[in-house]
């Protein structure tokens, strides 16, 4: 109690005229340089109560709270406890919490309250502070991101972390940005905390850290918390990010599947029916050199160029028909099936939608088919394929089912791929289930709207 | 006796057209090649005094083959040809020292020896 100064309170029998001005002097000392702590062991040990306790009324959060700042609900009065108000000029300031021996001595707790006044009212501000801070601490405590205290030098001043998954650095107090973040990033962590302190505006940025599992995503914001500091809150958004990555791969696919279709449909259409118009068009100019002098000879030509010309009509159809189906537009997804159906080697069983689907929607069913047989030919050694279009609950549902020997790995192969994108491009899904000797299943989920 | 030809694409119906059409306004075909690299190496060994050339070939394209064609000893006249216009590939056909370009379906004696004596 002493430690190093002189005792507060020493005095032996209690007279009101003796006591008053030492408490005058104890508690008009007291503002300068004692913490409430010390106001209340002052009090503990002038009314001999060690179990004394003092309660500051809380103005703001509309109760009373003890030194800590921590809510304080005042205890009912019993036969052996007893609770003394004080207040100021109708001003609710502090309760006394003491031994109920005390209410026989009203006028020492008078001469006390009046005596204690400027320490209490000093206190009871800073235990409002106290109390204030705790309030925001435990708001700080109950938000799910990670947050720190910036100085305007860039040293930390604190920090709420939900757990320390994100800390890069589990270090956080007493270092600056620079000793925990990559410099880059620290640059930019303290250009963006100027501008929300120098400005009005929250700012944001996004990096990337590296951790031992992996890289994580976070975005960071930033706002002024006083003068001189600001606030860092961080928000992970690996997986948003990986979910952006992955729209923009799949439409970088979509535009390089594209490029690459009208590449192939170019060569194909001058490797083969350009070269054979080419060669027709040589054969005719021949033909119309010989047809005097060598009659038969120009007819075996024309021979020759007619079948020349057939199979530059059928390589024509064919390309055609890998650009757009032409029955899809003219008679619909369910002609278009059975076309599909029609030239594929196994027997198919084929279910169609009932009515017309959007033209969009029938576009992409009729590719996951198309993609789909032409898979079951190439590689399931299947016997027999169904095809269900259904529609149901504002999807349309496209399934092809192979009884071959599945296995089909969905990673591998631009097809499927290919046609995982375009049915993601209609906000769809498509799944592949293909256990090892379970046949394959290939199903696609497109919304209707 | 006419001037040598060697004919170079990818496409054997082309090559016998073309050999046809040639032979038949008195030129002479001494051989034929499927790619670039074997054209250089036909070039090399029967000396043609011209050499009808596809554009898209299947290793190297028509105008380096031009270009290294340019670099033998005893060079042969080169015209280049395809089945696409001339004007799809700009001006390489000047660049690469081709005497000039005959489109495929327009392909006669009478084209190209225009084509050498211009």
């Amino acid at each position: 109690m002493t430690r190093g100064r002189r005792p507060w309170l020493s005095f032996g029998p209690r007279r009101r005229e003796q006591l008053k001005p030492i408490f005058d002097t104890v508690f008009h000392d007291i503002p300068e340089r004692a913490s409430p702590g010390e106001v209340q062991a002052g009090l503990r040990t002038a009314l001999q109560d060690p179990s004394l306790q003092v309660a500051y009324w809380y103005e703001e959060g509309g109760h009373f709270v003890d030194i800590e700042g921590n809510r304080f609900d005042l205890p009912e009065e019993t036969a052996s406890r007893a609770v003394t108000h004080l207040g100021y000029a109708d001003t609710p300031v502090a309760a006394l919490v003491h031994d109920a021996s005390l209410r026989g001595e009203p006028e020492l707790l008078e001469s006390i309250a009046t005596a204690a006044r400027i320490a209490l009212e000093r206190d009871k501000l800073l235990v409002e502070v106290r109390a204030r801070a705790e309030r925001y601490r435990a708001l700080l405590r109950a938000m799910p991101d990670l947050m720190f205290r910036i100085s305007r030098e860039g040293r930390y001043l604190g920090y709420s972390a939900p757990s320390d998954r994100d800390l890069l650095v589990k270090q956080v107090e007493g270092l600056t940005v620079w000793d925990r973040l990559p410099a880059e990033l620290a640059h930019r962590v303290m250009e963006a905390g100027r501008a929300a302190l120098d400005g009005t505006e929250v700012s944001v940025i996004e990096y990337a850290l590296d951790f031992p599992g992996g890289t994580r995503h976070y975005e960071g914001r930033f706002a002024a918390s006083g003068e001189d500091e600001f606030l860092m809150i961080v928000r992970e958004i690996t997986e948003r990010k990986h979910q952006q990555q992955e729209l923009e791969a799949s439409r970088a696919r979509i535009v390089a599947a594209g490029d690459e279709a009208r590449r192939k449909l170019e060569r194909n259409l001058h490797d083969g029916a350009q070269q054979r118009l080419v060669s027709i068009s040589l054969s005719l100019r021949l033909i119309q050199a010989q047809l005097r002098k060598d009659p038969d000879g120009a007819q075996k030509l024309l021979e020759a160029s007619r079948t020349e010309l057939a199979q530059a009509l059928e390589e024509l159809r064919e390309l055609a028909r890998g650009i757009h189906p032409a029955v899809l537009t003219d008679r619909g997804l369910e002609a278009a099936l059975e076309m599909l159906a029609a030239r594929s080697p196994l027997p198919i069983k084929i279910e169609g939608p009932d009515g017309d689907l959007p033209p969009s929607v029938e576009a992409a069913a009729y590719y996951v088919v198309s993609e789909a047989l032409a898979n079951v030919t190439k590689y399931a050694q299947a016997s027999s394929v169904e095809v269900t279009v259904d529609r149901k609950n504002g999807y349309a549902l496209v399934e092809v089912a192979d009884d071959g020997v599945g296995g089909a790995d969905p990673g591998v192969g631009s097809g499927l791929r290919g046609l995982a994108d375009r049915v993601a491009s209609l906000s769809g899904k498509l799944d592949i289930d293909s256990p090892p000797g379970g046949g394959t299943r290939v199903r696609a989920e497109i919304p209707l709207e | 006796m006419g001037m040598t030809v060697l004919i170079v694409d990818d496409h054997p119906s082309f090559r016998a057209s073309a050999r046809t059409l040639l032979e038949a306004e008195g030129y002479e075909i001494v051989g034929e090649a499927a790619n670039g690299a074997a054209a250089v190496s036909a070039a090399e060994a029967l000396h043609p005094d011209l050499v009808l050339l596809d554009v898209q070939l299947p290793d190297l394209d028509g105008f380096e083959v031009a270009e290294l064609l340019g670099k033998l000893e005893d060079p042969p006249a080169v015209v280049l040809t395809s089945s696409r216009d001339g004007a799809d590939y700009g001006r390489c056909i000047e660049y690469c020292g081709a005497r000039g370009f005959v489109p495929k379906a327009d392909l006669s004696g009478a084209a190209i020896t225009a084509l050498l004596e211009a």
